[in-house]
């Protein structure tokens, strides 16, 4: 080449290519090679970790950490965390835009809202978790330290809040905000800490609320930018469907009624997804489902629980032909319904049902003869022999799964499910995801027996088929997993 | 496809493929802003591209030249080095100073899948090094401080990735 190589002078913007194929504990020791190249890795580095504080006493440690994070992860913090968080936002304010803390107490909270208003940080999402195990001891200590930082004013650059409100010394901070687009509210034990929120952010967008423990209706105007939608709470949820909104996400895991459907199709013109999971002391009616399935922008429809099956009379109207994604899961599901449902809705490109006490197999045949665009299918596997008889007897065709590229599979792999995987071809499979939640139940043995099989026929059918293993539950299963997928892989 | 003739910074003429040529978006922009037309005798400077490099990125042009265009989607997934192809393996068995002037070269040219796979061949070089053995490979003088050193060390000390 006649040139000397000099690697340090390659442009910012290869480099910035090779560190985003490098693991974080590369770039840090590339980091460290040379002054140059610790500038381009401190860049790349600026979105790409945390500042994971969960050590005690970090204060001077913190104050001496000159790198700049866009995000800021504090863990298990001390008492002196707050002068920490102050330090933090102190030297760098402009790019601690995400900060989610730790276990913080009341009156830490308290006084954390203070700092970021005192400073006047562009911090734009903050989540706070309280620790509840030490809140009794501290009640009163916690209490008379509220009242005296009640004076909060005003955090506007905050739009994102996350907030665990285990206790009505939530009170003062529930009035601070005043740009939220994004509010997520756990334990709620006041009707005031919601109705606060809401009346001083009259932007917000998208509001979840779970776990409320009190029982009075709530005051819900100024909701008029709001798109998104979500409570378990059955009160809420009833006072929320009362007026007109132009939401276009609604998710209630409450009990259900068939006059909560009703109001949701009469105030909900511009809903698109809805999500709805009932108890075992709600049902659905016909009259519900035809409700909903009436919503003329609906795309993804969502429904967990049981059917009234004695008022099901057994009517289908034609349903809404916008309807794309289609969720169903109970127990005992319906039929009728489940087979309707297929009928009726040829064109969606993501099915799923999952019963837990009845095959969902039983309906592959209808599946393969009805689907025309389907690409994602999830099904629970709690089937017997019933489906491995059909296929044995009727040579399996699947025009109805020749788009599809992804099958979700629930599964305690008791069943000899690997009879289905036999005869199972869907010619444009790319992915295979387990959701293996009930293992825990299974005998290990068996289990592991019947994955191996499972597994092969999956690869023999689909050689190039991703597989993953959802659950987060079962860790040392995974791993033993990854070495049975990959001997899959090698046959 | 017609051909296309493009001059090195050495002065040698290569004669060939439109097709090929096309892989570099730089000579894609220069021949649609120039507004160079089929069957003209035009040539295409490359100053930046010495002959030797440019032969190897043109062989490695023609054996991608039927690749799938990259899309928005490709830079969403997951960033691999283990995915290299054997051929891009041999083709890139080369000295530092190739490897080197190939990733200028695939830059200039705007060639994203040769640049990618030199990158990821860079970062296959540093994976799992120490600072000290990343220097020695990439025969780079080390120009901190034992103090400066020492502080970013620690201000990388609470990193966790994302």
């Amino acid at each position: 080449m006649g040139k000397t190589t000099n690697w340090k002078l390659l442009p910012s913007d290869v480099v910035q290519n090779i560190l985003q194929y490098s693991e974080v504990d590369d770039v840090q020791n590339f980091m460290i090679t040379c002054k140059q190249w610790y500038f381009e890795a401190d860049y790349y580095l600026k979105d790409k970790v945390w500042l994971c504080i969960d050590k005690t006493d970090t204060l001077k440690n913190v104050k001496a950490c000159k790198r700049r994070f866009e995000n800021i992860k504090l863990k298990n913090t001390s008492p002196t965390d707050i002068r920490v968080i102050k330090a933090l936002l102190r030297r760098d304010v402009k790019y601690a835009d995400r900060v989610t803390t730790g276990f913080l107490r009341f009156d830490n909270l308290s006084r954390l809202i203070s700092v970021v208003e005192e400073i006047g940080s562009n911090l734009k999402s903050l989540t706070l978790h309280n620790q509840s195990s030490n809140f009794n001891k501290r009640k009163r200590s916690m209490k008379n330290e509220v009242t005296k930082n009640a004076v909060i004013t005003n955090v506007s650059t905050v739009e994102e809040l996350r907030i665990d409100c285990a206790n009505d010394n939530i009170l003062p901070i529930s009035k601070s905000f005043s740009n939220l687009k994004y509010l997520e509210l756990f334990s709620v034990t006041s009707s005031a800490v919601l109705e606060n929120f809401i009346a001083s952010n009259p932007f917000l967008e998208s509001l979840n609320v779970k776990f409320i423990s009190f029982q009075k209706e709530v005051s819900l105007e100024n909701l008029g930018n709001l798109k998104v939608f979500s409570t378990n709470d059955p009160i809420l949820a009833r006072s929320f469907v009362k007026q007109p909104l132009q939401i276009h996400t609604l998710d209630i895991s409450c009990v259900f009624t068939d006059e909560l459907c009703s109001n949701i199709r009469a105030n909900f013109k511009d809903l698109q997804k809805l999500t709805i999971s009932a108890d075992d002391s709600s049902y659905y009616s016909d009259k519900a489902l035809n409700d909903i399935w009436r919503m003329t922008k609906l795309s993804t429809f969502s429904f967990n629980g049981i059917f009234d099956t004695e008022s099901w009379n057994r009517s289908f109207r034609a349903p809404v032909k916008t309807i794309n994604s289609l969720s169903l899961q109970g127990k005992y599901l319906v039929e009728d319904i489940v087979t309707n449902c297929i009928k009726n809705f040829q064109n969606v490109t993501k099915f799923e049902v999952y019963d837990v006490a009845a095959p969902s197999f039983r309906y592959i045949q209808e599946m393969a003869e009805n689907f025309k665009n389907l690409e994602f299918l999830g099904l629970s596997l709690v089937d017997e022999m019933s489906f491995g008889r059909l296929l044995k007897y009727k040579p399996w065709k699947t025009p109805g799964f020749e788009k599809l590229k992804e099958l979700k599979l629930r599964s305690n792999f008791e069943s000899p499910t690997d009879i289905f995987f036999k005869y199972f071809k869907a010619p444009n499979l790319e992915t295979v995801s387990f959701d293996l939640s009930a293992i825990h139940d299974s005998d290990e043995v068996a289990f592991s027996i019947n994955i191996r099989k499972v597994l092969k026929l999956i690869h023999r059918n689909s050689p190039d088929v991703e597989i993953t293993l959802d659950t987060e539950q079962l860790q040392k299963e995974m791993l033993r997993m990854r070495e049975l997928i990959f001997h899959a892989r090698s046959l | 496809m017609p051909n296309i003739k493009l001059q090195s910074s050495d002065g040698e003429i290569f004669d060939t493929s439109l097709d090929i040529a096309l892989c570099s978006l730089t000579i894609k922009t220069m021949i649609d802003d120039c507004g160079i037309d089929e069957g003209e005798d035009t040539v295409v400077p490359l100053p930046n591209v010495n002959s030797t490099i440019l032969r190897k990125v043109l062989t490695w042009a023609q054996y991608h030249k039927d690749d799938p265009q990259p899309t928005e989607d490709d830079d969403s997934k997951e960033k691999r080095t283990d995915d290299i192809s054997s051929w891009d393996a041999d083709f890139l068995k080369v000295d530092q100073g190739t490897l080197f002037e190939l990733i200028l070269a695939a830059n200039y040219l705007d060639i994203k899948g040769l640049l990618d796979v030199t990158c990821k061949t860079v970062a296959n070089m540093i994976k799992g090094k120490t600072p000290e053995e990343i220097r020695k490979t990439f025969n780079i003088k080390n120009d901190f401080t034992p103090a400066e050193e020492e502080q970013v060390r620690k201000e990388n000390e609470w990193c966790e990735e994302k």
